[in-house]
């Protein structure tokens, strides 16, 4: 086989592997824009009807309300936690560390299912069913073992030295910290709350064991309408759902670049 | 009263005693260097000095105070390591403001002295460089002048030059010595290279298995070690193991190649008095050619290689029992002897050196630069 037909057949494969991935998504976008009251297509009549029912319905709002203010809450504490905790592990020598390591890994080994069933279970218990705090406490533990990877894989370009550089400059060891090692874990901190970001808001399956319908998350009002009717509005907010996880995936890539350009910006100023 | 003061600092890991016994006393404005073999406690001893490792035992006292638990941060510290462990994101006068800001000076007094240290360093030209821009050379020198610009009490320096190669290395070395002795800056030095140790210091302290061996200034460590391991430790030397003779007033020793005088460094209290295990250390730049019946001591052997080298010819003289000695003489000396002949080398039996000898060479064995001729 010749280079060149390799090349053109490997394109070609990326290019339907693409299509695979994205055709699901973008016939949801085409049926968003339908005019008709059924989720069927193709569509004969376009209209933006769908959009507007979804910008009117209270429970829509509630639910993007929700879904935006858990994945906040949820995103910045486990940022600060998971950090603190990546630190700890990726420093400290102490007993019982792969342990910590492997509970930390467990909601990304874990069915979603089994954790949202005991979660429901400790949460009757103690009479937290379908509050805010449960949410974002949920939602925190689902998002730690991105935030801890991330910040541990960015910890071990750093070197320990430079930090008792800074302390017999006369920093406190606080202060130490925040100069040497953490300018340099800022794009993996970043990338980890981009990720956690991401985690939480599409989270589907704990959510609908743990929202009443005062605190349903935006997927799962989707959900739940989708078995319910298929009432178009869904395609729609689906759509919206989507695009802000695409535009997260960008801030994804653009943290992951942020020091790699701000130091080639550099070296152009002083070139 | 002495400006640094290591008093019995002794540190444990678990079972491995690291530092058995650190003490010493050095004066302000001096030059010392921790040298020894890996494992010898002299980074952990540098490390309990920095307020990085928290001593066992001991106290360390810095301009009449008690520094033992002070933290690091409060103690007046420059520290320059191996790695150089600069901020990799500040650039080079950022890094040497550091110490500066950190204790708040004003900014204009901030940026004089920058670019004075920069100067003093030669980086003029660096200053808005990031680490990563700069050779190892270049960033060794801003890590030197990050650590000497807030003017700290004590300089303590971890094998700085280790990752540096050999002509970058002798060239820093005199930097560091102009500099240290300009700033007049106590310094206190760590590293496993004798010739540098010797090139900086104006004292040097050999560690062995979390002691010090022995204290004092190159010369004194060279010419009048008091074992063999610092003997053996500061230059190459051939090693005649023997026994010791009281002969008259002045001692003896019998070996193994026939008896010879003694030297001069003599006495019971060092070497145990007659009948004792001891070794004579004869330095390769002691040997010469031996003259007809000049009355010296001396050693028969075959020559196997002469090098001329400029100032020296390298000598090497395979002796009876099979053994190699190396010897350094003056290239202007006649040669007596034709390659693969019977030679005969002598030395002044004054610059001969008897040491006691030693038990456990075993486990230091890695280290040792000299031929034992046993």
């Amino acid at each position: 086989m010749s280079a060149r037909l390799f090349r053109i057949l490997s394109a070609a494969l990326a290019v339907v592997t693409g299509l695979y991935f994205i055709v699901p998504t973008m016939v949801v976008f085409w049926i968003s824009f339908t005019a008709a009251t059924e989720l069927t297509f193709p569509i004969r009549a376009y209209s933006v009807r769908w959009y507007e029912r979804f910008f009117d319905s209270t429970q829509w709002a509630q639910a993007t309300i929700t879904s935006v203010l858990v994945a906040v809450v949820a995103t910045s504490l486990v940022t600060v936690l998971g950090s603190a905790m990546a630190v700890g592990l990726a420093r400290g020598r102490f007993k019982g560390k792969k342990l910590i390591v492997l509970s930390v890994l467990a909601p990304v080994l874990v069915p979603p299912v089994v954790i949202g069933l005991g979660m429901y279970v400790q949460a009757l218990k103690l009479q937290i069913v379908g509050t805010f705090s449960v949410l974002v406490m949920a939602h925190a533990a689902l998002c730690l073992p991105y935030v801890v990877l991330n910040v541990v894989t960015s910890l071990r370009t750093t070197d320990e030295t430079t930090e008792l550089a800074a302390r017999s400059c006369g920093a406190h060891p606080i202060r130490a910290f925040v100069s040497a090692t953490l300018p340099v874990i800022v794009p993996g901190l970043l990338g980890g709350a981009v990720l956690a970001f991401a985690v939480s808001w599409e989270e589907t399956v704990i959510s609908s064991f743990l929202a009443t319908s005062r605190t349903q998350t935006l997927p799962v009002v989707i959900l739940q309408q989708t078995s319910y009717d298929l009432d178009p509005t869904v395609a729609a907010a689906a759509s919206i759902v989507t695009v802000i996880s695409f535009a997260i995936a960008i801030l994804f890539a653009a943290s992951r670049n942020l020091t790699g350009t701000r130091l080639r910006k550099k070296k152009n100023e002083l070139a | 009263m002495s400006w640094l003061s290591l008093d019995r600092l002794q540190k444990r890991y678990g079972s491995i005693v690291a530092v058995a016994d650190s003490s010493m006393d050095i004066e302000q404005g001096e030059f010392v260097t921790l040298l020894g073999p890996s494992g010898s406690g002299k980074t952990t001893t540098l490390a309990m000095v920095a307020g990085f490792i928290r001593p066992d035992g001991g106290r360390i006292i810095l301009n009449g105070a008690d520094i033992t638990s002070v933290p690091s941060h409060k103690r007046s510290l420059g520290v320059v390591f191996q790695n150089y462990a600069l901020f990799p994101h500040l650039s080079a006068f950022d890094n040497i403001a550091y110490p500066l800001r950190v204790r708040r000076l004003p900014s204009e007094e901030v940026k004089r002295r920058v670019v004075e240290t920069l100067e003093m360093v030669d980086l003029g030209a660096f200053a808005n460089s990031l680490p990563h821009q700069l050779s190892g050379g270049q960033q060794q020198r801003v890590a030197f002048a990050r650590a000497v610009v807030y003017r700290p009490e004590v300089l303590l320096m971890d094998e700085p030059l280790s990752a540096l190669d050999k002509r970058l290395r002798e060239s820093l070395q005199n930097v560091l010595y102009d500099l240290a002795r300009q700033l007049n800056v106590t310094v206190l030095y760590v590293t496993h290279d004798q010739e540098e140790a010797m090139a900086l210091s104006d004292r040097i302290a050999i560690y062995r298995n979390g002691v010090i061996a022995q204290i004092g200034t190159g010369e004194d460590l060279y010419r009048r070690p008091k074992s063999l391991f610092v003997a053996r430790f500061m230059g190459d030397s051939t090693i005649l193991p023997g026994m010791l003779l009281r002969n008259g007033a002045s001692y003896a020793v019998e070996t193994a190649h026939g008896v010879f005088p003694a030297g001069e460094n003599v006495d019971d209290e060092m070497c145990g008095g007659e009948g004792q295990a001891v070794s004579l250390v004869i330095r390769p730049e002691s040997l010469r050619f031996a003259a007809p019946a000049d009355g010296l001591p001396r050693l028969k052997g075959i020559l196997r290689q002469q090098v001329f080298l400029g100032p020296i010819r390298r000598v090497s003289v395979e002796l009876a029992n099979g053994s190699i000695l190396s010897a350094r003489v003056p290239s202007t000396s006649q040669v007596h002897a034709e390659l693969n002949q019977p030679v005969e080398m002598s030395w002044n039996p004054r610059e001969a050196m008897l040491v006691p000898h030693d038990d456990d060479r075993q486990e230091d064995a890695g280290k040792f630069n000299g031929d034992s001729l046993d």
